[in-house]
């Protein structure tokens, strides 16, 4: 397996949202029939397609760095207060992928500007924003998957800093094992990732790892984006 | 006089602003909540009671149906908007002392937070409530927080986060804004954020969501 630091951009037609998806995202139900909003969703997905600039990438760890107990796991040391809830989806995992993905700073420029001049438009491309930023998790998750099953290896869930009750301040653990500003991704000293629309987390590898449902109903997480997408 | 007090509301409620407003469709060229305040105004209806009577009721309507389910952040912005449409034509009243605003809130992110979306929906609801609204941005510390309420006394605080880092900025500003004057009122909100955190840091009120938060001041 190669344990080098792979980033790879993706153009904006892999991770487009639907109109329907950007909807859901804000709560409607799926067979919500509102025009106005729809219309505005689609216009400005078609300008997304001019500020985003995805990036993605990954870093497989060596097995020999990796160690895993009941509620942690380390790097090279390195210790990881994961969590109950994250350690038992990786339980059987021999080492983990660490990964991230962006949409780059002009994303957030223009999330911005639009903001501070209409915010109904402002929400529209802040949604748009996570609903992408996520699709293109997916494909560096499936990204992962390839190279893995080639090996004869399988993967877990991912799962980021800030979710499963995983304290969001070991981003900067993460980010160490990582080069710097990979996908053009930087954090502030409160774990804040810049740009603001980038994902960042672990997937487990193993010979014997399942990909799991997430335990969203034990999760105490009241607001998180994985239990919004689970009713 | 009832019959456009109750059109007024009814386009808040709907998001109709203007005459020119696309949405809804059905409705395009036929005057909105910002002509037909105009239009109130000049029937000799006074500006609290338009704002009372009608584009209050409207928002607050739309209020009931997101706290119920059947409206969404979008359907509240939407009738903000058009509430703001009318407000425009009440601003001079406001400054006169005719019409009165239901109170001041400052608003800011706290220190180490770049998040403003989940600041700018309640900075929205809020003026469509009929509040005046002080911004002061995000990655705001004490000092900041203080600064704004020297510039505006009496006005009640509003803090916004959406890290698990970043929320525990909240508690010194929360002391902080307390030991420069015990009587303000500080609420607190953002996703990671619950009740049992907001007592714990000394907060006078946690809010999921904008409506909860402005309708919590609907008895007042």
């Amino acid at each position: 397996m190669n344990y080098d630091a792979i980033e790879i951009s993706i153009p904006f037609y892999e991770i487009t949202p639907s109109t329907s998806q950007v909807l859901q995202a804000m709560g409607y139900p799926p067979e919500s029939d509102n025009l106005q909003l729809k219309d505005s969703i689609e216009e400005r997905i078609n300008e997304a397609k001019l500020h985003v600039s995805a990036t993605a990438g990954f870093k497989i760890i060596a097995p020999s760095d990796f160690i895993i107990s009941k509620n942690q796991f380390s790097i090279a040391g390195v210790v990881f207060d994961s969590k109950k809830i994250i350690t038992s989806q990786i339980r059987k995992a021999d080492t983990i992928a660490i990964f991230t993905a962006s949409l780059g700073s002009a994303f957030d420029q223009w999330s911005k500007k639009v903001q501070s001049e209409n915010i109904l438009d402002g929400y529209i491309i802040d949604t748009i924003g996570s609903e992408t930023v996520e699709l293109a998790a997916d494909v560096i998750e499936e990204k992962i998957n390839q190279v893995v099953t080639g090996e004869d290896y399988f993967c877990s869930s991912r799962f980021s800093p800030g979710y499963c009750e995983w304290s969001v301040a070991e981003q900067h653990k993460l980010f160490s094992f990582l080069p710097k500003n990979f996908c053009g991704i930087s954090l502030t000293e409160s774990a804040l990732m810049n740009p603001i629309k980038s994902v960042s987390g672990i997937i487990g590898i193993g010979l014997n790892v399942k990909k799991l449902d997430y335990h969203c109903r034990i999760c105490t997480q009241e607001n998180c984006y994985k239990k919004k997408h689970l009713v | 006089m009832e019959q456009i007090l109750q059109k007024i509301s009814e386009y808040v409620e709907i998001g109709k602003a203007e005459k020119n407003s696309p949405y809804p469709s059905d409705l395009k060229g036929i005057d909105g909540a910002s002509e037909l305040t105009l239009q109130a105004l000049e029937m000799g209806i006074k500006p609290n009671t338009i704002l009372n009577d009608a584009l209050l009721i409207g928002m607050r309507r739309i209020g009931e149906k997101f706290s119920s389910g059947k409206a969404f952040i979008p359907n509240l912005l939407i009738s903000a908007k058009a509430m703001n449409a009318a407000l425009e034509h009440l601003k001079p009243f406001f400054e006169s002392g005719e019409a009165v605003f239901k109170g001041k809130i400052i608003l800011g992110t706290v220190k180490g937070d770049l998040h403003d979306i989940g600041k700018n929906l309640v900075k929205m609801v809020m003026k469509g409530e009929g509040w005046e609204v002080v911004d002061i941005g995000v990655d705001v510390s004490s000092e900041k927080f203080i600064d704004a309420l020297k510039s505006h006394p009496g006005a009640i605080v509003g803090l916004s986060a959406l890290l698990t880092t970043t929320m525990m900025n909240m508690e010194n500003i929360v002391h902080s804004v307390k030991e420069y004057d015990s009587s303000t009122k500080i609420f607190v909100g953002g996703a990671p954020l619950s009740r049992q955190f907001c007592d714990k840091i000394g907060a006078d009120g946690y809010f999921p969501d904008p409506h909860s938060f402005a309708k919590s001041f609907h008895a007042n």
